[in-house]
């Protein structure tokens, strides 16, 4: 953690941008991944749309950024509260179905806000909104984000933490299990749910703002395509979903590999292929994932088991 | 009137499909224990399913302690103090024992009345206690069915719905459950149980409640049910021509 906090200095000693940028890039998924296992791992709901909040986030501060100057540091909380809103909107309404239907229903939902965010023209349509860069030197620039994107994970951590040993986990978890038998020992379920949907969207919210003004730019062709979602979903099945550390350790293999691909064969797409391939290889061999498979196996190192 | 469950004209089916319960009416008092049997598709689940609130009857009321349930849902009639005891184990065995019993005792506000309750539930099964950290799925089909019956103790329900207890079991886990049953009625509680095991059920029930196509058939005291003739006739189909 300390490390973390401290990294940044190693831009006295040069130009690291490349490793800082990997990390806050990183920092950025784990934050996706670990919002995402609230309601995908604990509560066994697999949304594949959920890069709508992140959208929805950016889309939310670049705006006002763009429009009135405000920076996006400052209205991240809001961009998140606002995520949380159309979470529980969306939520009421998607949340009736499981299982396939779902998932379907949230594939559907992300291709919704694609399509009205290309046609919107107020947030420029299809080109979308270009923010001012800051006025940082280069060695400099990345930092607030670093730090923006390190709160945010580290919250997010802390919450998943939190649900996964709370009551509200506990009912969170049953229902992924059996909605029947949950309801019928008297948990409201719409309510849990719901709840979690939202809740699992306000840090994505939040993070979306941060990323906005990280890439200065916010577009719908960036910002609502299901490889966002699919690599949070990818990243928490790898590390094992329903876990806390699951998500953290997936998404920091995951980035490994994808950059370790990247870096060796170029910009051929290979990347992808072995993305894929990975995931066929998890959910035929380890679908409890990194995590989950070792804790069966009961070979999880104690510092690795949060729960 | 002042019967502690009664329901009238109950009328209940699935989605678009038929009437799986006409006009059913049944009235059970404290303590009392009742057992509902029936040939396959006479509708008893449907009607233990529509007064635990997971499927919502089509006409009738059902009124428990003088309140009328109808729009209420499952979670708040379970939290009125009817239990509901679906097919299969009523456990969740992707859960730890300690969490199912955590789950059971969900609906107890009080923290430390729910920390008693689980307690209190663990004394009388210890094995349960043995076992906490356990994925409860992994346990032997008694111990699950320990658990099964651990929460008509932990959230002390004014009534308890028991849907098919023996379906599935081994015989000579069919003996235990039906003791944990009559533990529960021996502790006050209301019980209104489905059964298959007609004898079985009616060994261990005050009244038996026959019903077919889902209709009542007749309501007798359960000895008597148990040396009716009428009732091997009834398994052979002779109610259909009555």
């Amino acid at each position: 953690m300390i490390s973390l906090i401290c990294l940044p200095i190693v831009q006295f000693f040069g130009n690291y941008n490349y490793v800082i940028h990997m990390v806050l890039f990183s920092f950025l998924y784990i934050t996706m991944s670990s919002s995402w296992n609230i309601i995908g791992g604990y509560g066994g709901f697999i949304s594949i749309g959920h890069n709508v909040f992140f959208g929805i986030g950016a889309y939310f501060s670049g705006f006002i950024y763009a429009r009135y100057g405000i920076s996006p540091f400052y209205t991240a909380v809001f961009a998140g509260m606002i995520a949380t809103v159309f979470g529980f909107a969306i939520g009421l309404i998607t949340l009736r179905v499981k299982g396939p239907s779902f998932i379907i229903s949230s594939i559907a939902l992300l291709m919704i806000f694609r399509t009205l965010f290309d046609r919107w023209e107020l947030v420029g349509g299809a080109h979308g909104i270009t923010l001012p860069h800051n006025t940082l030197s280069v060695e400099w620039s990345k930092i607030p984000h670093y730090y923006a994107l390190l709160i945010l994970m580290v919250l997010s951590i802390y919450l998943s933490w939190y649900v996964r040993h709370s009551k509200f986990g506990l009912a969170l978890r049953s229902i992924s299990h059996d909605e029947i038998k949950s309801e019928v020992t008297g948990i409201n379920i719409k309510i849990i749910k719901v709840t979690a949907y939202a809740l699992s969207a306000y840090l994505i919210g939040a993070a979306g703002a941060i990323w906005g003004d990280y890439l200065t730019y916010v577009r719908p062709n960036i910002f609502f395509i299901i490889l966002i979602a699919a690599n949070m979903v990818l990243m928490c099945i790898l590390g094992g979903k329903g876990t806390v550390t699951g998500p953290i350790i997936g998404t920091i293999v995951m980035i490994f590999i994808n950059e370790f691909i990247l870096a060796n064969f170029g910009a051929s797409e290979l990347n992808i292929f072995f993305t894929g391939l990975l995931m066929i290889l998890t959910l035929l061999y380890f679908p409890d994932g990194i995590i989950g498979s070792l804790k069966k196996r009961k070979l999880l190192p104690g510092f690795l088991d949060w729960g | 009137m002042t019967s502690l469950l009664s329901i009238r004209n109950v009328t209940a089916g699935y989605g678009y499909g038929p009437d799986i319960v006409h006009d059913f009416s049944l009235s059970l008092n404290e303590s009392e224990v009742k057992c509902i049997i029936g040939p396959n598709g006479a509708g008893k689940s449907t009607l233990l399913k529509a007064v635990a609130g997971i499927l919502k009857p089509r006409s009738g009321d059902i009124f428990f302690e003088g309140k009328n349930l109808s729009g209420k849902e499952a979670y708040q009639i379970m939290r009125l103090g009817i239990c509901f005891l679906p097919q299969e184990r009523a456990i969740f065995p992707n859960l730890t024992v300690a969490e199912n019993l955590r789950m059971c005792a969900y609906s107890i506000k009080d923290k430390a009345l729910a920390a008693s309750r689980i307690k209190a539930a663990i004394g009388m099964f210890p094995v349960l206690g043995q076992r906490l950290k356990q994925i409860a799925g992994t346990m032997s089909g008694g111990q699950q069915q320990q658990l099964v019956y651990a929460r008509a103790f932990t959230i002390k329900p004014k009534i308890i719905l028991i849907d098919e207890p023996s379906l599935g079991l081994a015989p000579s886990l069919v003996e235990q459950t039906f003791s944990h049953i009559k533990q529960i009625a021996s502790s006050g509680i209301a019980v209104l149980l489905v059964e298959q095991n007609a004898i079985k059920g009616l060994q261990t029930s005050g009244y038996g409640v026959v019903m077919d196509l889902g209709k009542l058939v007749f309501e007798k005291p359960a000895n008597e049910v148990l040396q009716d003739q009428s009732l091997r006739d009834l398994y052979l189909g002779k109610a259909l021509k009555k």
